[in-house]
């Protein structure tokens, strides 16, 4: 079950900790790890009420954990927002097919990205 | 001295070599990280603040400012490679913020400074900086390191150019696909792109002025861009450009761009005394605009004689609304409409069209 709890995960220490600081200023609790691994042991240790995914991460790729995390029951309704400075349509289907609720490409604006994680935790009622 | 022993002499020679090799790289590595490390020491008390900078409060910002502005020297080095490094992550307030403190530590003015200096990685770096602050005033410096000795340098100046999307760098950045130091085309093409509607009067300029290289690249990236203001200039090139390989790529640039009136002039490029290569081409983009205007050409031409005019004019006939279906559905049922029904086929298996005069792909409807 969500607890509220967000959970962003970047290898880029600066990203991951200004992701992390501006969706605490919204309110929000954040837990903050470097890779897809500890996102996913994250997420299934402590479900989160919605996750902030970078794409480019060594080890399991953003697009990896989402896939991860939509095949476990228990995990497969958490919204899910991918980061990227890949902004190739391709890869935004990409992510969309894997089952993102939604994609924020870099450079992005901080306030912009609480505002998609205020949209996409309302949509879902949260 | 033996045959064996001066050989064991240069194996001990050579052993020391690669010893005292691998221990210099180990003492160069060590030291790195120690700098490394001790810079990441220095920033850390300073990161909250940092953070708090991008983050883009407005009460937060004016104080970030002003504390990241007075910082000692020492920490100010700490810091400053993570404020350059954010400016390619954030935009908006956050980035405005990161170039308002670069600006006031005078870092965009030692930017600027290095586009002159004898490194090329310092010239790269200068550029790059410049280009990520979207420093305006930088644009004649960044035009000069298009010519630059070093390609690298070339490709970051090409790059910061179209982040500052400067419309002056516009015709330059065409230019340099050709010039006696260029730059790949797919980084020109990124760069154009970037600059936006301002770099389309460039695009129409260097389709009619340009040499070969820069008309097939400026038709290339009017496509790709949607530069509906290439519209004439690409019909122009389409059918009285000198060269095959500009009117090709002029032919799919229309087709991606979709203005109807193109139509005419596509149709003109598929006639049977038209380069095999255009007709390909041309009878693929009139199905991407999708008028009903092409509709009898490519009826003929679905059963052309070459297969890949043929296929093509058959896929476009089924984007061309109910009018292009029920045409291929005639073709198709024709002597010589093999393409016409292996385009019908396709598209029921895709669920586009679910006609039932085409024949059934094995037995499936």
């Amino acid at each position: 079950m969500s607890n509220g709890r967000l959970l962003v995960a970047d290898d880029d220490r600066d990203i991951r900790d200004l992701v992390a600081f501006k969706l605490g200023q919204a309110g929000y609790e954040v837990q903050a790890v470097e890779d897809g691994v500890a996102a996913l042991d994250a997420a299934r240790e402590n479900v989160p009420a919605l996750v902030v995914l970078d794409v480019m991460m060594p080890g399991l790729s953003g697009v990896d954990v989402t896939r991860e995390l939509r095949a476990d029951p228990r995990t497969a309704s958490v919204p899910i927002i991918l980061l990227t400075a890949r902004a190739q349509e391709a890869d935004v289907e990409n992510g969309f097919a894997t089952g993102a609720d939604d994609y924020v490409v870099k450079p992005f604006s901080p306030r912009e990205l609480v505002s998609r994680v205020q949209a996409v935790l309302a949509r879902r009622g949260q | 001295m033996t045959g064996a022993g001066a050989l064991a002499t240069a194996l001990v020679a050579l052993a020391g070599l690669l010893l005292a090799l691998a221990l210099v790289t180990a003492a160069q590595r060590a030291h790195r990280q120690r700098g490394e490390r001790l810079r990441a020491l220095a920033a850390e008390p300073v990161r909250p603040t940092l953070i708090r900078l991008v983050a883009g409060e407005e009460s937060d910002v004016p104080g970030a400012v002003e504390a990241l502005a007075g910082l000692d020297s020492r920490t100010w080095a700490a810091v400053e490679p993570s404020l350059e490094g954010l400016l390619l992550k954030v935009k908006g307030d956050a980035h405005a913020a990161v170039v308002a403190v670069l600006e006031q530590r005078g870092s965009l003015a030692r930017a600027l400074a290095r586009t002159r200096s004898r490194s090329a990685v310092a010239r790269a770096h200068g550029a790059e900086v410049l280009g990520a602050a979207g420093r305006q005033a930088a644009v004649e410096d960044l035009l000069r390191l298009l010519a630059d000795d070093d390609a690298e340098v070339r490709r970051v100046a090409a790059r910061a150019l179209g982040r500052i999307r400067s419309t002056a760098a516009a015709a330059p950045l065409l230019e340099a696909v050709s010039s006696r130091r260029p730059v790949p085309p797919r980084i020109i093409a990124s760069a154009v792109m970037r600059i936006g509607v301002g770099a389309h009067p460039a695009l129409v300029a260097t389709l009619r002025d340009g040499d070969t290289l820069q008309r097939a690249i400026a038709a290339e990236i009017a496509g790709l861009a949607g530069a509906t203001a290439a519209v004439e200039a690409l019909m122009d090139a389409l059918l009285h450009d000198p060269q095959v390989e500009v009117r090709v790529r002029s032919a799919r640039a229309l087709g991606r761009i979709g203005m109807p009136w193109a139509t005419g002039h596509l149709i003109a490029a598929t006639g049977s005394g038209q380069p095999l290569p255009l007709r390909i081409v041309a009878s693929r983009a009139l199905g991407d605009i999708g008028s009903s205007d092409a509709v009898p050409r490519l009826s003929e031409l679905a059963a052309d004689a070459h297969h890949r005019v043929a296929s093509n004019a058959a896929a476009s006939l089924l984007r061309c609304g109910a009018a292009g279906i029920e045409a291929l559905e005639g073709v198709a049922a024709a002597p010589g409409g093999e393409h016409a029904r292996e385009a019908l086929a396709m598209a029921r298996l895709r669920g586009i069209h679910s006609g039932t005069s085409a024949p059934a792909l094995g037995g499936s409807r």
